[in-house]
C-alpha cells in the first residue's frame, strides 16, 4: 500500500442507521463479524482510515433514542447509555457525584471531540491510553451487553482484554456502563498527566472508602502506561493494612510504580512512566483522603 | 505605548508633524472577512471542469523504483503522471539568492527517492476520492537501498551516497561524503585570539527539527489558459518567484504563467520556496489539459518540510574584564534529503553568530550534510533561534565563570549602534543606526527583577523557580548598500480613484500576520487619508512589479519602504494638480485626513477657502484629461538593519515530574516605530509560544527501521505549546523600546522574527537558573530533566 493512503479514504462498507434497538441487534447479528457499531465514530473512522479496521457493514447507533440517556438513581448509581456524548454526560449534574469519572470526562481532548464522542464508544475503542476506562474501573463500573440471545454483564476491568480488545462476541452490542452508587465515606479522583498533546502518558484513579483514620478499601487503576488499564493491588494491600495509611503513602507509591506492567514508546520511556505512577499516586492520594 | 512612544520621540528625527495613523490601534482590514469564514485561500477555488489531484510517496527513505505500472489507475479513468512525464531538470525550489549560491539537487517527481514521503508519481481524477483510490491502485517495485538519518553518521566514508551530482549555476559539482555544501570564513587571528583569553568555554549543541505546524497545509489549484498559459492559486510567500521556477522547470513564457495572490494561512518560511505540489500540479494540468486541484492533509505536510537541524562546537574566549576576543564555531546543517537553499543557511549562521557579540578573532565553518529525511527549509528565525541558543547559553556560562552578571556582560561586549551587522551572512552588511539594546536589557532586568533571581541551583523542594534571559534580533530584510548574494527589493503600485480612495496593487504577501495591514497604514499616513481609503488590492504576477518574498522579517520594514517611496511620487503628482486648481504651489500644500468627510483634504495653512478634497482633483484630473494619479516602482533598502529583542524568563521546574513552565515573561522589542501596536505585541506572543516549543517540547525523532517519522506525521504524536501553557496574559508584559530606524518606513524595522529568535535561549537559561544544570540538546524534555536531577546536578 502506498504511503499517505491509510489516511485518507476509508475502506467500503455499507451504512446502516436502527431506529430500534431490535433493529440494531438483528443487523449485529445478521453481519456478524462482518459489522461494527459506531457510536460518535470518532474512534472508529480514524481506525478504519488506517486500514486497522475494515468492518464490511457500520451500524450507526445514534438512531436509537433508548441509548441516549444518562440516568442516575439514588441508591442505584448512574446508567450511562451507549450513544451519551462526553459533553452530555460531563453536563448531567449527578456526574459529580463520581469523582473520578467527572474529571476523566471533563478533560478529554477538545470541546469539539467530546460533542461527538461517546463514553461507552471511549470505553469500547480500548485503547491504552483513553481516559475513562481506569475511573469506570476504580469506580467498580459493569458493562451492558446485549444480543439477539440476551443479556450480560461484566465488569469493567474484565471488559477490556487487551490493546482494542473487549469481551463482546459477534451480535453483542454494548447498551450501557452502569457505574455503582459510591460507598460511605467514599472519595475519588482521577488524574491526568501530559505535556503538549492531549493523550496522557500516565493517568490514575483513586477511589478509597476511609474509616476513620484508617483506609478500609481502595482501588487504584493506571491507564496509558501498558496495553490495558493497570490495577495496583499490593499497593492498595500495602494502604489497606497501614495503622497510619498518611504515613506510607511513599511506600504505596513506589510499591505500584514496580508492580504495574508499564512501557516505553514515543511519549515516554518505561523509566519515565514508573517515576510519574509513583508521583501520581501521591498526588491522587493525597487528594482523596484529605 | 506605541503613541506614547511616538509622542516622545526627540524633535527633528521624525521630520515631519506627527503620526496620525501608524501607531494607532486599528480594526484588521481582513477582520470581518477571517473571522467569519469568508476570506478565500488556496484550497477554498474551485473552477469548472476542475480534477483532484494526489501524490504518490516513497514509502521508503532511499530507494530506487524497479518498475512502476499505473494501468489499473488508468482504466480507473486516472491522468498519471510519473519522473517520465515531468521535464528531466535539476532544480532549487528557492529562489532568493542569486545563481552562484543556488544547488540544484530536486526533481519534479524521482524515481530514487530519498526520503519517506518524496513524491514518485501523482494522480489526477474527477473526484478526491477516486484519485486517491487509482493512486493506491498504482503498482510500485522499489529496491530498497541503505539510508542514514544523522549528519555526522552522513559523512562517513561508509555511509550510503544520496546524490553523486548536483548543478550550481549551470555547473555540475561532484558531491563527496554527502556534504551538500560549505562555507568557511575567517576574520583576525583566532589562535592568538584564543591565547590572550583568560577564559574558554567550548561545548557542543544539538538542536531538534521542528515541523513548521502553520495553520493552512499547501495547496495549490492550477487552470489552464488558452494560448498555453498557467494560471495559479497557491500557498506560497512569494508569487514572483512561484512564477520564476515554473518558467524555470516547464519553460512557459514568463508573461504567460499568471501566479494569483491569495490568502496565506500562515507560513514560517514553509513557502518561501515554491511547494513541490505546485509544478507537480502544472504538470498533471498540462498532461489532462484541464484544472488540477492537490491539497496535502497534515500527515503529508509533516513529511514536506521541517527546520534546519544543527549541531554546533562554539568556543568563545574572553579576557578577565569581560571583554571577548574570539570565537570559534563549526556548525553541521543536518538539510535532509534536498537542498532548499542551504547555502545561504552556512551564511547567515556565521552573519547571526558575529551580530550577537564583538569577536575580534573569529573562525567559522558550516557544512551542510545530506541525510535521508524531509528537507529542510527556512524556519522563523532562518538558522538564528538556533545560534542564538547556542551563544546566549555560552555566553550565560562565561559570565559566571568570569564572575560578571550575564546582563554586564551582554552589554559590554553586545554588537550596537555604529558597529557592523551581517543581516544575511557575509554578503549583507549594514552599518547600524538605531539601537536600543540598552534600553531593553536595562528596563526588561528591572521589570522582571532580575536581581533579586536566585543563585543557581541552591533551591530545595519540588517546585524550584528562575530567571533567565536571552537577547538577540533579526535582520530587517536583506537589504545592503551594495548588492549581496541575496536579492531583496520589493515593487508597489498605487493609484488613486476619482473619489479619493486608495488602490495599493503589490505581489508582496502576507502570511497572517498583518505586513499588508502596517502598509496599508503607513501609505494613509502618507497621503494623509483615512486607513479606511486604503484599499490592498488583490493582485497577481502579471499585474504587479517584482517582489523578491515575504521573509526575513522585511514586509513592513522592506515592502513598507516601498510603497512609501511610491506614495510619495503619487503625493508629488497630487500636489500638483491640487496646486492648479488651488491656484498655489505644490509645496505650499499639506493633507490631513477629513474623517467626517472620509476623505484626505488638501489645504493650505491659514488661507481660508483654499482646499480641496483628494477626491475632487482626481476627478477634476479626469475630467481635464490630466491622467490618472498613479506611480509604480521598485525599491531595495540601502541597509537591511537589525531588531532588537530581548526575553526575560521565569519558569517553575517541578522537580517531581520534570515539567517546565514558563510562569512570568517580560518581552522587549526595539522594532523602531511601532506602527501595528496589537499586531506587534501578537507577534511576541506567538514568537514567545513558539519559542517555548522549541526549547521544551519538539522534535521530528525518526524511526530508523521504517525510515518514517516516528509519529508518521500525526499532530497527535507532535507537541507544540498550547494556549493553556503559556504563562496567564497578566504575566506576561510587552514593551517597545524609543528607537527610530532612520532608514525604515517613519522609523520602522522588522519584528517577526526577531519576536522568536532569543525565546528558547532564555528558557533554557531560566532552566538552569532554577536547577542549576545546563542542558546542550533540544528540547529540553521532562525525562531529561528529572534524569540530569537524578545525576546529581551534571551538564547535559
Ligand atoms: C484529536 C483526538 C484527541 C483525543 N484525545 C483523547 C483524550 O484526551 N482522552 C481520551 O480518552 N480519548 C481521546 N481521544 C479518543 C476519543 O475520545 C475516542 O476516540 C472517543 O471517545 C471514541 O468514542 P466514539 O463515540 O467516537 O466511538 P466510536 O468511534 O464510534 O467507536 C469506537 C470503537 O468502539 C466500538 N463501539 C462504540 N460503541 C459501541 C457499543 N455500544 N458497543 C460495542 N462497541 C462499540 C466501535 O465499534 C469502535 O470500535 C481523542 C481522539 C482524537 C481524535
Amino acid at each position: 500500500m502506498s504511503f499517505g493512503s491509510p489516511w485518507f479514504t476509508l475502506p467500503e462498507f455499507t451504512y446502516h442507521k436502527p431506529k430500534t434497538l431490535k433493529e440494531a441487534l438483528e443487523l449485529l447479528d445478521k453481519y456478524g463479524e462482518e459489522a461494527k457499531v459506531m457510536a460518535g465514530g470518532v474512534g472508529l473512522l480514524a481506525f478504519m482510515k488506517e486500514r486497522l479496521m475494515a468492518p464490511s457493514h457500520v451500524i450507526d447507533l445514534k438512531g436509537v433514542p433508548e441509548l441516549g440517556q444518562a440516568i442516575y438513581k439514588e441508591g442505584e448509581g448512574l446508567t450511562i447509555g451507549a450513544t451519551v456524548t462526553l459533553n452530555e454526560l460531563a453536563r448531567y449534574g449527578p456526574l459529580k457525584k463520581f469523582g473520578a469519572l467527572h474529571d476523566a470526562v471533563r478533560d478529554i481532548a477538545d470541546p469539539i471531540i467530546r460533542n461527538r464522542a461517546t463514553l461507552v464508544g471511549n470505553l469500547c475503542e480500548a485503547i491504552p491510553w483513553v481516559d475513562t476506562p481506569p475511573a469506570l474501573i476504580a469506580l467498580g463500573a459493569e458493562v451492558e451487553i446485549r444480543s439477539l440471545k440476551g443479556e450480560r454483564r461484566v465488569p469493567v476491568k474484565d471488559f477490556i482484554k487487551g490493546p482494542v480488545e473487549i469481551d463482546l462476541e459477534p451480535g453483542e452490542l454494548v447498551t450501557a456502563v452502569h457505574v455503582p452508587e459510591p460507598r460511605r465515606n467514599s472519595r475519588s479522583r482521577f488524574i491526568k498527566y501530559n505535556t503538549g498533546s492531549e493523550f496522557a502518558l500516565v493517568s490514575v484513579a483513586a477511589n478509597v472508602v476511609m474509616d476513620g483514620g484508617r483506609v478500609r478499601d481502595v482501588s487504584l487503576v493506571y491507564g496509558a502506561v501498558s496495553s490495558t488499564p493497570q490495577v495496583a493491588v499490593k499497593a492498595a494491600d500495602a494502604l489497606k493494612s497501614a495503622e497510619k495509611p498518611w504515613e506510607v503513602l511513599d511506600e504505596v507509591g513506589r510499591i505500584a510504580s514496580e508492580e504495574v506492567e508499564a512501557v516505553s514508546d514515543v511519549l515516554a520511556s518505561e523509566e519515565y512512566r514508573r517515576h510519574l505512577i509513583r508521583v501520581l499516586t501521591l498526588r491522587v492520594l493525597r487528594e482523596v483522603m484529605g | 505605548m506605541a503613541l506614547e512612544v511616538l509622542e516622545r520621540r526627540p524633535e527633528g528625527r521624525v521630520g515631519r508633524e506627527a503620526l496620525t495613523i501608524v501607531g494607532r490601534k486599528t480594526l484588521r482590514k481582513d477582520a470581518v472577512a477571517k473571522v467569519t469564514g469568508r476570506e478565500l485561500y488556496a484550497s477554498d477555488i474551485t473552477l469548472p471542469n476542475m480534477l483532484y489531484a494526489r501524490v504518490l510517496k516513497s514509502p521508503y527513505p532511499h530507494a530506487r523504483v524497479k518498475s512502476i505500472d499505473v494501468s489499473k489507475a488508468v482504466e480507473m479513468g486516472a491522468v498519471v503522471i510519473t519522473s517520465q512525464d515531468v521535464p528531466q531538470v535539476l532544480f532549487n525550489p528557492r529562489l532568493v539568492s542569486i545563481p552562484e549560491a543556488t544547488y540544484k539537487d530536486w526533481r519534479v517527481l524521482t524515481d530514487r527517492p530519498l526520503f519517506v514521503g518524496e513524491p514518485i508519481a501523482a494522480v489526477a481524477a474527477e473526484t478526491e476520492e477516486l484519485a486517491q483510490r487509482a493512486l493506491e491502485a498504482i503498482k510500485v517495485e522499489y529496491e530498497r537501498l541503505p539510508a542514514v538519518f544523522d549528519a555526522i553518521e552522513s559523512m562517513k566514508p561508509e555511509a550510503p551516497k544520496l546524490h553523486e551530482t548536483i548543478i550550481l549555476k549551470d555547473r555540475e559539482v561532484k558531491v563527496e561524503r554527502n556534504v551538500a555544501c560549505r562555507l568557511e570564513i575567517a576574520e583576525g587571528d583566532v589562535e592568538k585570539g584564543f591565547k590572550e583569553a583568560d577564559v574558554v568555554i567550548e561545548r557542543e549543541f544539538r538542536t531538534n527539527r521542528r515541523y513548521h505546524n502553520q495553520l493552512e497545509t499547501k495547496a495549490v489549484v492550477v487552470n489552464l489558459e488558452p494560448g498555453g498559459g498557467v494560471t495559479i492559486w497557491c500557498t506560497t510567500q512569494t508569487i514572483h518567484n512561484t512564477r520564476l521556477l515554473i518558467h524555470e522547470i516547464f519553460g512557459i513564457p514568463m508573461n504567460k504563467i499568471n501566479v494569483k495572490k491569495i490568502s496565506l494561512g500562515g507560513s514560517f518560511g514553509s513557502s518561501i520556496h515554491t511547494n513541490i505540489i505546485v509544478p507537480i500540479a502544472v504538470a498533471l494540468a498540462l498532461k489532462a489539459g484541464r484544472p488540477v486541484k492537490l491539497v496535502y492533509t497534515r500527515e503529508e505536510d509533516m513529511h514536506d518540510h521541517v527546520s534546519f537541524q544543527m549541531i554546533f562546537r562554539l568556543k568563545l574566549g574572553a579576557k578577565r574584564d569581560g571583554r571577548l576576543v574570539a570565537g570559534q564555531l563549526q556548525a553541521i546543517v543536518d538539510i535532509g534529503a534536498h537542498q532548499i537553499q542551504a547555502y545561504p543557511i552556512l551564511g547567515v549562521i556565521a552573519g547571526w553568530w558575529v551580530s550577537l557579540y564583538k569577536l575580534p578573532h573569529v573562525k567559522y565553518e558550516g557544512i551542510a550534510v545530506y541525510t535521508n529525511k524531509v528537507p529542510s527549509c527556512a524556519f522563523r528565525g532562518y538558522g538564528n533561534p538556533q545560534t542564538t541558543w547556542a551563544v546566549e547559553t555560552l555566553i550565560d556560562e562565561l559570565a559566571e565563570k568570569l564572575g560578571i552578571d550575564p546582563l554586564e556582560f551582554r552589554l559590554m561586549n553586545y554588537v550596537g549602534e555604529g558597529d557592523i551587522f551581517w543581516g544575511q551572512g557575509p554578503t549583507v552588511k549594514t552599518v547600524i543606526r538605531s539601537c536600543g539594546v540598552e534600553e531593553l536589557l536595562r528596563r526588561g532586568a528591572e521589570l522582571i527583577g532580575w536581581h533579586r533571581r536566585p543563585k543557581p541551583g541552591q533551591q530545595k523542594g519540588r517546585f524550584r523557580r528562575g530567571i533567565g534571559m536571552g537577547r538577540g534580533f533579526h535582520t530587517s530584510s536583506a537589504g545592503s548598500p551594495v548588492p549581496g548574494s541575496v536579492i531583496d527589493y520589493s515593487g508597489a503600485m498605487i493609484k488613486i480613484n476619482e473619489d479619493g480612495t486608495i488602490d495599493y496593487i503589490t505581489a508582496l504577501m502576507d502570511h497572517g500576520g498583518g505586513s499588508l495591514e502596517a502598509i496599508a497604514k503607513i501609505i494613509a499616513e502618507e497621503l494623509g487619508v483615512p486607513l479606511e481609503n486604503v484599499n490592498i488590492i488583490t493582485a497577481d504576477t502579471q499585474t504587479t512589479v517584482y517582489d523578491v518574498c515575504t521573509h526575513a522579517s522585511r514586509g513592513v520594514y522592506a515592502g513598507g519602504a516601498t510603497a512609501l517611496k511610491v506614495a510619495r511620487q503619487v503625493k508629488q503628482k497630487l500636489l500638483e494638480m491640487a496646486a492648479k486648481i488651488l491656484d498655489t504651489y505644490p509645496h505650499a500644500l499639506r493633507i490631513r485626513p477629513d474623517p467626517k468627510r472620509g476623505q484626505g483634504v488638501i489645504y493650505v495653512e491659514g488661507i481660508e477657502g483654499k482646499e480641496i478634497t483628494i477626491g475632487e482633483v482626481a476627478m477634476t484630473a479626469r475630467h481635464k484629461n490630466w491622467g490618472t494619479i498613479a506611480a509604480v516602482d521598485s525599491h531595495r533598502t540601502e541597509a537591511g538593519p537589525p531588531h532588537f529583542t530581548a526575553y526575560f524568563v521565569e519558569v517553575e521546574v517541578d522537580t517531581e515530574t520534570g515539567i517546565v513552565k514558563p510562569i512570568r515573561v517580560v518581552a522587549g522589542a526595539d522594532i523602531g516605530t511601532v506602527i501595528n501596536p496589537d499586531l506587534a505585541r501578537g507577534q511576541i506572543h506567538g514568537g514567545f509560544a513558539m519559542g517555548m516549543g522549541m526549547a521544551l517540547l519538539e522534535d521530528t525523532p525518526y524511526d530508523p527501521d521504517t525510515g518514517d517519522l516516528v509519529n508518521r506525521g500525526f499532530l497527535v504524536d507532535y507537541k507544540t505549546a498550547s494556549a493553556p501553557d503559556m504563562p496567564r496574559l497578566k504575566d506576561f508584559t510587552v514593551f517597545f523600546a524609543e528607537t527610530y530606524e532612520p532608514t525604515g518606513p517613519f522609523g520602522a524595522k522588522g519584528l517577526g522574527e526577531g519576536a522568536f529568535n532569543p525565546a528558547a535561549a532564555a528558557i533554557a537559561n531560566a532552566i538552569y537558573n532554577a536547577i542549576g544544570v545546563r542542558f546542550y540538546e533540544l528540547p529540553i524534555t521532562p525525562e531529561k530533566i528529572l534524569q540530569a536531577l537524578r545525576g546529581g546536578g551534571e551538564n547535559v
